[in-house]
């Protein structure tokens, strides 16, 4: 017979472990193309490199560049885990009867999660190989590698894997410690999120921008790295609250079934759609920066190409950020969807369109990203415009950029509510109110 | 007989010879049954005899997969989705046995929610809720949201959202099944009253004989097939 743990494990479901596996060998492989620039230390470099790699005083930015494209992922693989909790429950609740304790449940739930990250981070070596020819070799002749391949595999490369495998387990007890609660009688009312840790982050980012402007010596190259990833820490951190604060104000005001649908799913429970959306401001930052930066670049004295290269890079995978975001919200409120799969079945029992439902989830992603994206554009952009002096031109860019960039997270966000419509369809059949 | 009486005597509401099958299970064999307007029919039968999936049917959630569903003589099969969607929002209410409220609404916003889709005002749809919650003897807890009910009081949500757009059929599934005898008892007392009151016709799945008493006729499933009892004395 085999052991329990494996038995349960196995029971994760096969596109959850899927999910699990490909977000974790994207992670592991962004990871290690990060310590290996790291890894280059202050030491002079032989090989051809982008010039914010190759510059000892922008590498640290480019490290921070390359760890904030695996936070969707992140992101992404926190909503893959809760996939099928529904069926998740009932297996726990059937296990709690048979004599499981809470701790049983969140070691199996770690287990059932880091199995298949395990995987998925030894995938990502190849993953990163591959990056390393495509974006390394492939590129030094041309514009000079994105990704350094003078720093070969190594012992350290092991740390990294574990430091993914370790995350992932600990998401996969997280969410087993969220059902082991559900099992034991659910938890109570939610109290509302608070806006004070993420505004503290955001204070501190323009304390630190602020000694840009001063004399910091040798400090200075650190300051721009920091700033940023405060910023984008700051944001992401306030997502829940503005979501929670967006939502509430709507709800006060909403005419539609679906908007009161969506905008009162969303003041019930803000931190799972939040946390799904949270990287949204630091993708409508980045939209932001660069929509001031090109321009500057374009037009000033520099040596255009060793900066626009790194910049059309950046945008291509602020984009690609974007549409992993886009589908950890459509996870995410599908997901909920499936959870209360009687009770949505039930409305549309009783004459709500099952396309109100489904608008519903459209708006709930909207609702939760509209207003971050909006904040991180504006920061970005007239922040990064006004410290730079990029003049009235440059920020005329930033005002186009703003309504393009909620454009395209409007798209990213219905697309993919969209492309996930057909399992909500099926929740919400009549079928499923069938109790005998 | 004039074309009138025939008019009279045609049912308001109709199911003949339904075939309902989920995968290998067969729910329903050739059931049939007839309600008229205003008319209280209890269907009773043994668990998984069908009762359940021939409401449905009914009602129009589910699509019959042979036999006739009919309403004033009109098939329900061939209506497209959205109207029969609409039918079910307008013509008639549904009172389920658990888990029918949205969690996360109110219990104002989970009876004003039909309205809103009827294009009723904000305003208009909560006053609209409100009277009825008020009628059921659960005004007070307008603005609690289910988790905060006792479950016989989210019956009486459940039972206002489904008579807030004045339908003309109530069908309620086991509307006492998930409480105790005395809330039961109370959910049950103002479902038939309302329903009375409106003028209504009910159609009440049940296996509890004391539900199914206040009827006025009950038509027995066994095995998916419909054995009428016929009118109470």
């Amino acid at each position: 017979m085999r052991p329990l743990w494996v038995v349960v494990a196995a029971r994760g479901g096969r596109g959850r472990g899927a999910l699990v596996a490909g977000c974790t060998a994207m992670v592991t492989a962004l990871l290690l193309v990060a310590a290996s620039v790291v890894r280059l230390g202050g030491a002079r470099i032989t090989e051809r490199l982008l010039a914010p790699i190759a510059d000892p005083g922008t590498r640290g930015g480019a490290v921070v560049a390359i760890v904030l494209t695996t936070v969707p992922l992140l992101l992404l693989l926190d909503q893959a885990v809760r996939l099928g909790s529904a069926g998740r429950h009932r297996r726990f609740v059937a296990l709690a009867v048979a004599g499981a304790t809470g701790r049983d449940l969140r070691r199996w739930s770690a287990v059932e999660v880091a199995l298949p990250a395990a995987l998925g981070a030894l995938l990502g070596v190849p993953v990163w190989l591959l990056l390393r020819r495509l974006l390394g070799v492939g590129l030094a002749a041309r514009t000079g590698a994105l990704v350094p391949v003078s720093v070969g595999p190594g012992p350290w490369a092991v740390a990294v894997l574990l430091v993914v495998v370790g995350y992932a387990a600990w998401v996969g007890r997280r969410a087993g410690s969220r059902a082991a609660q559900a099992v034991a009688g659910g938890r109570g009312p939610q109290r509302p999120p608070r806006p004070w840790l993420a505004l503290g982050l955001l204070a501190l980012a323009l304390v630190v921008g602020g000694g840009y402007l001063g004399d910091l010596g040798g400090l200075r190259d650190l300051v721009g790295p920091l700033t940023v990833l405060l910023l984008a820490l700051g944001i992401a951190a306030l997502s829940p609250w503005l979501a929670y604060v967006a939502a509430d104000r709507t709800a006060r005001r909403a005419r539609s079934a679906a908007m009161l649908l969506a905008t009162r799913r969303l003041t019930a429970d803000p931190r799972q759609a939040a946390r799904a959306a949270a990287a949204v401001g630091a993708v409508a930052m980045t939209a932001g920066v660069l929509s001031a930066f090109v321009p500057q670049v374009s037009s000033g004295s520099y040596e255009a190409e060793d900066y626009l290269v790194p910049a059309l890079v950046v945008g291509v995978l602020a984009l690609v950020a974007l549409l992993t975001i886009a589908g950890s919200l459509a996870v995410h409120s599908t997901e909920t969807v499936l959870e209360r799969r009687r009770e949505m079945a039930a409305l549309v029992a009783t004459g709500i369109p099952a396309r109100v439902v489904s608008d519903s989830q459209r708006l709930e992603g909207l609702v939760a990203t509209l207003p971050l994206a909006l904040l991180g554009v504006l920061l970005g952009g007239y922040g990064y415009g006004l410290l730079v002096h990029v003049g009235t031109g440059g920020l005329l860019w930033v005002t186009v950029a703003v309504p393009l960039t909620l454009a395209v997270v409007y798209v990213a966000v219905a697309g993919s509510t969209r492309l996930l419509r057909p399992w909500l369809l099926e929740a919400v059949d009549g079928a499923s109110l069938r109790t005998e | 007989m004039t074309e009138q009486t025939m008019r009279e005597r045609e049912p308001m509401l109709a199911a003949r010879a339904v075939h309902r099958s989920f995968g290998a299970t067969t729910a329903l064999r050739g059931a049939s049954i007839e309600i008229g307007a205003g008319e209280h029919v209890a269907i009773t039968g043994p668990s998984g005899s069908g009762k359940s999936t021939l409401l449905h049917c009914l009602a129009g959630v589910l699509v019959p997969d042979s036999g006739l569903v009919t309403l004033d003589g009109r098939r329900l099969d061939e209506l497209s989705l959205d109207e029969r969607t609409r039918l079910r929002r307008v013509q008639f209410g549904l009172v389920l046995q658990f888990g029918q409220l949205v969690p996360d609404l109110t219990a104002a916003e989970n009876v004003a929610l039909p309205l809103l889709l009827e294009r009723r005002g904000r305003a208009s749809a909560r006053a609209a809720a409100d009277q009825w919650l008020e009628r059921l003897g659960v005004g007070d807890l307008a603005d609690q949201r289910p988790t905060q009910l006792s479950g016989g009081q989210q019956q009486r949500v459940a039972i206002a959202r489904a008579l807030v757009t004045s339908p003309r059929v109530v069908f309620a599934d086991e509307p006492t099944g998930a409480l105790d005898t005395v809330a039961g008892e109370r959910a049950l007392e103002v479902l038939v009253s309302a329903t009375r009151e409106t003028g209504a016709a009910l159609v009440i799945v049940t296996h509890d004989n004391r539900v199914a008493a206040v009827a006025d006729r009950e038509v027995v499933l066994r095995d998916g097939s419909t054995e009428p009892v016929g009118a109470r004395p």
